[in-house]
């Protein structure tokens, strides 16, 4: 260590031996304030919500400048490859939303959370950025999209101008704020996959290797009805530092049986006759079969429903790590701890798995129909096409309040792509009563190639009704290079957003939820044509220029005139001589026979 | 009959005139006014390039022709006033010894691309410099001659560019005193940097290959990867400004620095080391080290967002490796401090630290051997000479060295874009890369003229400048997206106008001639 001894030996032994004493006050660390909780619930007909939170504060992040040393970002348990993001933009916060699979919500009920941390089909993306002007604010949103790309192998570069609005009522109320700006895009089309899972879990403190984090698979994830994975960055509440907070989120829906089958043949075999559940009350024999009526004996370990084990406990950070149930009486739960001493059972959920070596929940129930009272949200909202036409459509959006004596307020929030030319006099509820009902427009319209267009519409949906709105639009034709691969699989429209204002007076909070997306087919032409135009363009063309040489050079000789030329014509020799030949020898065989 | 015959066969004059008129404007509008639309509406847009100008700044020209020349002032402090004949002769001296030196250079190594560099010393009194002695001792090399009773010897000074040289009645009597002085220049104090441009032995390639690739731009991560999931944590802002901070002052004199940490939970090894009973303990053996990250699973990516830095800085890692209790201890075999540098990333060094019998928090005195070993790993990862003694000195030998080899690869970026440009004829080339052309060119002007002056530091940042202009110009987006159309393409949506046309225009061609026999 010869090299070194010019910077320790002369600068260093003689400071620290002078900061001796003040590192005992410098040792003492915070404790990393992370946290994670498992929430299992329960559904009608053996389904089960799996809800993982993780969340996590981060230091304060400041900025970094290039000319000068710095060295003030040190990451603990904050994920260092979203540190860029805080320290080189003016992005104050970021929801990134993964999801994939359908949430029937007359089914199951309201989203958990209230649908904050739930996304529509596809990837969603929005972020605040402090920004001069839009144009600035849109600078460091490409910045943003970009980075977020490569960090999460997802399609997120495709998003630019023409997929990027700016909602207005949806989500915060940027206006009390000078110079920020939201921006929100959503790529429906995205699949989501264990690609996008990998960077999400690496994100986490513990790496996916430890605590609840340990039971997400990729293969369980992508297999259920439906799934969601968010990230959610803010700045930390109460904090002037330039501390955040992230929660991260993974919402599952499980199919209990069809997942235990899954576990027992990932291959799917068709059941032996033997092993197949009849109704003993209908007529079933070797040829018929009606199925039972759903299984009502469950049990099952956490190892059934994940395919994995809790594999370390979660040392890290002074936060809990937390797996609770919400369920009936029907349901007997018990956490089941092994430790030194021996095989201990806790029967009261929540259980704390940082207190335990190994971990392991069991969940039995003879009622499986019997679950938590479904908490229905107040408004349903559906969305399809309607018309036929190849040119033109229209979109009709259903709002049903089953609710016999409240009224509901929303917002309902869409983004068109450009080529979806709405007309916004043609907006219509078929109750015609648009004044009680609609409270609040806010309509951009699109630009082409530059702007999608954007509907967001505050209203008020009265008690016991179903209110359809419809509007019709134009189907515009795309430059050829603009037509993506497969483009008659046709266009994913984003799904759109309702968000549902919650009573103030009773305390309730905002209601997030979006509708399905939608495919729309597009005129699409032959993607030969261009050639096909060409060439045939070249011969017309050719046809016309040699008609009109033609006519210009060769020399015009009337008929007449032609008549003594032709009998020295070598041609016309030959073909005399021809048909006298021909005749002859028909003779010959005439006169043969 | 007969005249009849033979007004058909021939048409008069005048018509033959007309129709071969007719004819000749056919083949001038497709010529003078088809074809130039045609080439106007199908060509790609190419600046012209300053081809002449590129080729004049061939880099072994700048060296040949003298344009770039390095002259070194010393000032010497002699004892006495009556001593200038001994300036003179050692300014002989080096000047000789030197010369040699490069010959030497020149024969063992012929393809050293500094070889013909023209390097030099100038001695100079200190004394008679005016105004006198108002010379900063850290950024002029100074050399104080002293007469001393004892052995001769030298001294340099770690805290300044000042060099002591303490002489005896010994060298003068025998008159070797100049001597004494042109080697201890040559062989001690500017050594390192002769050995850059002039090396006196056969190259070896390897020391080269360590290095981080130069940048304008230098990122330093500092990660603490541990392998269990246990409370941990370090005092690295403490131990940053303590003890790295001060070579870091000295680094950011020729490159922008940042710098950040992170500690990540759960790193574990990807393979599993084998347990050595003799030393109870684990051995990472030598070939475990080309795999011991584990890029999968680390976090090391690093990434920085600020606009064009990325192409535009170097990235060292440093990693602090905690194995997990289960791997603990874990050494690595044949090393002394149990560390490693992996050449053009990093350095990684495994501390052995039980959390249980040492707690959970790595203060900043439990860091000072790490951060010692990591100095030791980013000097030679930034490639500094390891002499002289003295700091400034080495920083300052860099500093030239960076210059001239950045002055190098710009010249090569610009010259492999005159090739590119030259050999692709249907490459576009932007009016950008023009600009950033020209900035290239300006910029290395510059920094010659900041190189003959001897304004190093300054020289060196406009170098990095050059170097970033000339990647751009090199990199430009547009030019790299190259225009793919295939030839046959093109013949085959031409074919169908320019076939017929052609034929009819070739068959015209027969008939006229046939009239004009």
């Amino acid at each position: 260590m010869d090299l070194l001894y010019w910077n320790i030996s002369n600068f260093v032994v003689l400071v620290t031996s002078l900061f001796q004493l003040n590192f005992i006050v410098a040792s003492c660390f915070d404790k990393f304030p992370a946290e994670e909780k498992l929430v299992l619930t329960p559904l009608p007909t053996n389904y089960l919500l799996a809800s993982f939170m993780f969340e996590l504060d981060s230091h304060s992040i400041k900025k970094i400048e290039l000319d000068e040393i710095t060295n003030d970002s040190n990451y603990q348990a904050f994920p260092k490859v979203l540190g860029p993001i805080f320290e080189s933009t003016n992005v104050t916060e970021l929801h990134l939303k993964f999801a994939r699979g359908y949430w029937d919500a007359e089914k199951w009920g309201k989203l958990p959370n209230n649908g904050e941390f739930s996304g529509g089909t596809g990837v969603e993306l929005w972020s605040t950025i402090d920004a001069n002007s839009e144009e600035e604010a849109f600078a460091q949103w490409e910045i943003l999209v970009n980075y977020l790309s490569g960090l999460f192998c997802a399609s997120m570069n495709f998003i630019d101008k023409t997929t990027t609005t700016y909602p207005q009522k949806l989500f915060e109320d940027t206006s009390k704020y000078e110079n920020r700006y939201l921006l929100r895009s959503v790529l429906p089309k995205e699949p989501v996959c264990t690609e996008n899972l990998t960077p999400f879990l690496r994100l986490l403190p513990t790496k996916g290797k430890a605590g609840i984090s340990s039971l997400l698979d990729g293969h369980q994830l992508f297999y259920s009805p439906w799934h969601s994975m968010s990230i959610d960055i803010k700045p930390k509440l109460n904090s002037s530092k330039g501390e955040l907070h992230m929660s991260q989120h993974i919402d599952q829906l499980i199919n209990i049986p069809s997942t235990f089958e899954y576990f027992r043949s990932p291959i799917p075999k068709p059941v032996s006759g033997d092993a197949l559940r009849c109704d003993d009350n209908k007529r079933h024999d070797l040829y018929y079969c009606f199925p039972k009526e759903s299984i009502n004996n469950l049990s099952y370990e956490l190892k059934d429903l994940f395919g994995k084990e809790i594999e370390n406990r979660l040392l890290i950070g002074k936060g809990k790590s937390e797996i609770c149930f919400d369920s009936t009486e029907e349901w007997k739960i018990s956490g089941v701890t092994e430790t030194i001493e021996g095989i201990s059972i806790n029967k009261e959920p929540p259980f704390d798995i940082n207190l335990s070596d190994k971990f392991n929940v069991k969940i039995e129930t003879s009622q499986s129909g019997k679950v938590k009272k479904i908490d229905y949200p107040n408004i349903f909202v559906s969305r399809s096409f309607t018309g036929y036409r190849e040119d033109s459509g229209g979109i009709r959006i259903v709002f049903k309040n089953p609710s016999l004596e409240r009224a509901v307020r929303l917002v309902y929030f869409e983004s068109l792509p450009w080529y979806m030319r709405i007309y916004l006099h043609t907006l219509e509820l078929i109750e015609r009563l648009e004044n009680l009902i609609i409270k609040e427009v806010y309509f951009q319209p699109s630009v082409d190639r530059k702007r999608p267009g954007q509907i967001e519409l505050e209203l008020i949906i009265p008690p016991n009704s179903i209110i359809s709105m419809n509007y019709k639009f134009d189907k515009s034709l795309l430059l050829y290079s603009e037509y993506p691969p497969d483009a008659n699989h046709g266009f994913e429209l984003d799904p759109s957003v309702v968000k549902v204002i919650g009573d103030s007076s009773r305390s309730e909070k905002d209601y997030f939820f979006r509708t399905t997306s939608l495919l729309l087919s597009l005129p699409t032409p032959d993607f030969s044509m261009p050639y096909n135009v060409i060439i045939f363009t070249s011969t017309v063309m050719a046809l016309t220029y040699g008609t009109i040489f033609n006519l210009l050079i060769k020399r015009l000789i009337n008929e007449e005139e032609t008549e003594g030329n032709s009998k020295n014509n070598i041609l016309k020799r030959l073909k005399q001589k021809f048909l006298v030949k021909l005749k002859s020898t028909i003779q010959k065989n005439k006169s043969q026979q | 009959m007969q005249n009849n015959k033979s007004s058909l066969l021939k048409d008069t004059k005048q018509n033959i005139n007309i129709r071969i008129k007719t004819y000749l404007s056919f083949v001038f509008t497709i010529l003078f006014i088809g074809t130039p639309i045609w080439l106007l509406t199908t060509s790609i847009y190419r600046a012209v390039l300053p081809i002449d100008q590129i080729s004049k700044y061939n880099f072994q020209n700048l060296l040949t022709h003298n344009n770039i020349s390095i002259n070194i002032p010393i000032y010497i402090n002699l004892p006495s006033s009556d001593m200038d004949s001994l300036l003179s002769n050692s300014q002989t001296i080096i000047n000789n010894d030197l010369a040699s030196l490069i010959k030497n250079s020149q024969l063992t190594n012929p393809n050293h691309i500094y070889n013909h560099l023209n390097w030099s010393i100038t001695l100079k009194n200190l004394k008679s410099q005016h105004p006198i002695p108002q010379i900063d001792k850290k950024n002029n090399y100074i050399l104080n001659l002293k007469y001393t009773d004892a052995n001769e010897s030298y001294f340099i000074s770690p805290f300044s560019k000042e060099s002591t040289i303490y002489y005896t009645d010994n060298i003068v009597a025998t008159n070797y005193v100049a001597d004494f002085i042109s080697k201890f220049i040559l062989n001690h104090l500017l050594e390192s940097e002769i050995d850059y441009y002039f090396p006196q032995k056969k190259q070896d390639d390897q020391k080269q290959d360590t290095i981080a690739i130069h940048a304008p731009n230098y990122h330093l991560s500092f990660s603490l990867l541990y392998g269990d999931g246990d409370d941990l944590n370090w005092d690295i802002q403490n131990a940053f400004d303590t003890y790295l901070k001060p070579l870091f002052n000295h680094l950011s004199s020729f490159t922008n620095l940042t710098v950040n940490s992170q500690i990540q939970f759960y790193s574990q090894l990807s393979f599993e080391p084998t347990f050595d009973l003799s030393k109870n303990a684990y051995i990472l053996k030598q070939s475990d080290i080309a795999t011991f990250i584990n890029h999968d699973d680390w976090n090391l990516d690093n990434s920085l967002i600020s606009s064009n830095s990325q192409s535009h800085t170097s990235f060292i890692n440093l990693i602090l490796y905690i194995p997990s209790k289960t791997y603990s201890p874990l050494l690595i075999q044949n090393s002394t401090s149990n560390s490693f540098i992996i050449p053009q990333y990093g350095a990684v060094k495994i501390l052995n630290w039980n959390t249980t019998q040492n707690g959970p928090n790595l203060s900043k005195l439990d860091l000072l051997p790490v951060m010692e070993i990591f100095t030791s790993h980013i000097i030679t990862l930034f490639g500094l000479p390891k002499l002289p003694k003295s700091p400034y000195i080495r920083f300052d030998i860099l500093t030239r060295f960076l210059s001239i080899q950045n002055i190098f690869k710009s010249i090569n970026n610009l010259s492999s874009l005159m090739n590119l440009s030259q050999s692709l004829k249907n490459i576009a080339i932007p009016d950008k890369t023009l600009y950033h052309v020209q900035q290239t060119l300006n910029l290395i002007d510059k920094t010659i003229s900041y190189l003959n002056n001897g304004n190093w530091s300054i020289g060196c940042k406009t170098s990095n400048e050059a170097l970033v202009q000339s990647d751009s110009a090199f990199f430009e987006k547009e030019m790299v997206q190259q225009v793919y159309f295939p030839e046959e393409h093109k013949f085959a949506v031409y074919s169908p106008l320019l076939g017929p046309a052609l034929t009819i225009l070739f068959i015209g061609l027969i008939r006229v001639l046939q009239d004009f026999r």
